[in-house]
């Protein structure tokens, strides 16, 4: 993408941002190799608009939400926001940063702490950091929870008194309550029925339409990625092969990888029975990546070529990029 | 027992609830341990000879200390034999305690099937029979050979302990225990060489958890294929996996479904699998079937206003729409069921006659029917 720092458009500009974990082995724990989980990444987000980052499972797009936000400490690479260079502040600075971005988690079930009543929940940010003061700070907590179509008399319940759809909604209004401009979704919706599905999505949407929010949004499924993003970025062991405006991606997507998910995911009309093109094996161990092109041993299209060269993240034009020696053909 | 005296002073008495359902379990419990049945209890005769398993009004219910959950609560629809039958609703619908019942694996002594009965036509011009009436030695000869199932999570319905080879044999070891150790081993090699799993020989030795997702969803699929079957259950088969492993698994399901010539009962959340999947549809809402149909019937004719709900919530690919459906309220609670219509509180094309009863079935068609007190005519 852009290679010069930050125009006033982008929020949020990430610039060959690596995490490796270390493995550990043996008696004295040396460590004796990385797993790749997230490697060169680079991407912008614009003020007020939704990356959707897809991929399969450990394809490291956790991994990469959490590194940006700085929860887990980047290996290498930059991540600015708003022209600052968030690995390089310090850790005080970065504290003062954090209402600023926040985060939404998959599993409403566990991310709720049972012993603490939903005021307590989203509040304890609030207090934390002195986002409203102390007169105002019932109603805050009111005017939050009522924006995510919870009922504030609710406020002293404590999370196993609410179904599942309630439960995110909690989520959304911990994030909201502390007026974050950058929200990184990870997989909000995946643990929930498809009619609570629909419900989330669409607070989702109009929150960021009321307050102009930024969003960052992980998930597996397509459809759903298709829906709520702007940019759509996907992910393959660790790398971004494939990052285009929404439109572009999934009308002609280029990258081998992409166009098997787009196959792979289910239509639902019995009438489309589609010709699959169905990937064979498994993911490879982001500890032991295949050589080249990591994709190669799963790559109906590999060619010698593949094995060897890694291929260059770059722009096909009109801010297609992607990661394939033979892309351009 | 009575509505009134599960209150007192207006609320509601839990210690007599619970004491009620607790003698309540008590009178199916000593029922089923009494049963020295004997064949002629349970032959039964098919409605239709087509059908492999015809579930007729199966009511089961959970007597829990605070009411009685309904969770199937007067199910009927059939499967045919050889065809695909999907049985979608969100969760807490009933759609696996539906499979459950079938299996005979209803979480006892609170879960108990109460009334209907589940007809099965056994195979080679065998008796029909109702299993839910079957003793339990006999149940225990039909489930994991004639009907099979496969569960949602592979990691935890596999144990942890044993190595692949063994749980595998296992089955074929119990159903049929004429055939030696070899002959065994040689068929749990070729059962998951026959689910795509290369270097089969090597994988009976190792342990679930040197496995990834994919490869312990294919042992359990074998696991189930291991005594050729006629009915595969499939509870939610693919929800733990990835969209491109997703798509492995249904191939192979469809593929072997051919190969065996068996039947599947897929339960399932995603609409998109069950498009894929099916001829037959079964819509289930709080414990009750609302529509039933042939896919096309379904997806393109939908007249349930849940299920016209259920797939307008849905983002689909290449389909732009700015603000999804969004189906109002929740599920009512298990416990409390009106006497109307259950979709009543949430459905935005009632009519005068809802606030009646129950709605009784409509056929649109042959094979279409709905519970609902719109007015189908003009459609």
């Amino acid at each position: 993408m852009n290679t010069q720092t930050s125009e006033n458009t982008n929020l949020l500009e990430i610039k060959n941002l690596s995490k490796y974990f270390p493995i550990k082995s043996g008696l004295l724990q040396r460590v004796t190799g990385h797993v790749r989980a997230v490697e060169d990444i680079s991407f912008t987000i614009p003020k007020g608009s939704t990356l959707g980052l897809v991929g399969e499972s450990g394809c490291g797009k956790t991994t990469a939400g959490r590194t940006l936000l700085q929860l887990y400490k980047p290996t290498k690479g930059e991540v600015f926001y708003n022209g600052m260079n968030l690995a390089k502040l310090s850790r005080a600075k970065l504290r003062k940063m954090r209402p600023e971005f926040q985060m939404i988690f998959q599993d409403p079930y566990s991310s709720l702490s049972p012993r603490m009543p939903v005021s307590e929940i989203i509040g304890e940010g609030v207090r934390a950091h002195g986002i409203v003061g102390k007169t105002e700070y019932e109603a805050h907590i009111k005017k939050i929870m009522e924006e995510c179509g919870l009922q504030s008399h609710h406020m002293n319940r404590y999370p196993h008194e609410f179904s599942g759809g309630q439960r995110q909604r909690i989520c959304i209004a911990r994030a909201l309550a502390l007026n974050p401009s950058f929200i990184v979704c990870d997989e909000p919706v995946s643990a929930l029925d498809v009619s609570i599905q629909a419900q989330i999505i669409n607070l989702l949407k109009q929150l960021q339409k009321e307050r102009g929010l930024t969003y960052l949004f992980i998930s597996h499924d397509l459809s759903v990625v298709e829906h709520i993003s702007d940019n759509v970025g996907v992910m393959y062991l660790g790398s971004m092969v494939e990052l285009a405006a929404k439109e572009e991606l999934y009308a002609n997507p280029l990258h081998p990888y992409t166009k098997a998910l787009l196959s792979a995911a289910p239509i639902p009309d019995p009438k489309v029975k589609m010709n699959r093109t169905i990937l064979s094996g498994d993911i490879p161990s982001p500890a032991n990546p295949p050589s080249g092109c990591k994709f190669h041993t799963r790559c109906p299209q590999c060619k010698g070529i593949c094995e060897e060269q890694v291929p260059q993240f770059q722009d096909t034009g009109d801010g297609h990029y992607v990661a394939c020696h033979f892309a351009g053909a | 027992m009575s509505e009134q005296a599960k209150t007192k002073n207006g609320k509601l008495d839990l210690r007599a609830i619970a004491k009620a359902n607790r003698a309540e379990i008590k009178k199916y419990e000593t029922a089923k341990k009494k049963h020295h049945a004997s064949p002629s209890e349970y032959q039964t005769k098919m409605r239709d000879s087509n059908n492999l398993i015809e579930f007729d009004n199966l009511q089961t219910y959970f007597f829990t200390d605070i009411g009685t959950v309904k969770a199937v609560n007067g199910v009927s629809f059939d499967i045919p034999r050889g065809s695909t039958i999907a049985v979608v609703g969100e969760s807490g619908c009933g759609k696996s305690v539906t499979s459950l019942s079938l299996m005979r694996l209803v979480q006892g002594p609170q879960g108990q099937i109460v009334g209907g009965s589940i007809r099965y036509q056994q195979s080679s011009g065998g008796q029909a029979i109702d299993l839910t009436k079957l003793p339990d030695e006999e149940i225990r000869k039909i489930r994991g050979k004639e009907i099979a199932m496969i569960f949602q999570e592979p990691m935890t319905s596999l144990n942890p302990v044993f190595r692949i080879g063994k749980q595998l044999g296992e089955a074929i070891h119990i159903h049929l225990p004429e055939l030696s150790k070899e002959e065994v081993h040689k068929r749990t090699v070729a059962l998951l060489e026959m689910v795509g799993i290369a270097r089969a020989e090597g994988i009976t030795k190792s342990y679930p958890h040197e496995l990834s997702g994919g490869m312990r969803q294919r042992v359990m699929i074998a696991m189930a294929l291991a005594l050729d079957p006629q009915l595969i259950v499939a509870d939610e088969p693919t929800t733990a996996l990835d969209v491109t492993i997703q798509a492995q698994i249904l191939d192979l399901l469809r593929e072997l479904k051919d190969k065996i010539n068996a039947s599947i009962m897929l339960i399932t959340h995603d609409l998109g699998v069950v498009a894929e999947m099916a001829d037959y549809v079964v819509v289930m809402y709080a414990g009750r079937v609302i529509e039933q149909g042939t896919a096309e019937d379904i997806y393109d004719r939908p007249a349930h206003p849940y299920t016209i709900g259920l797939l307008g919530s849905i983002p689909v690919i290449g389909r732009k729409v700015e603000e999804l459906y969004s189906i109002p309220g929740n599920v009512p609670n298990p416990i409390h069921m009106p006497d109307t219509c259950y979709f009543k509180e949430r459905c935005e094309r009632c009519v005068a006659a809802c606030d009646g009863n129950y709605p009784d079935v409509v056929e649109l068609s042959d094979t279409h029917k709905v519970w609902c007190y719109r007015d189908f005519s003009k459609r």
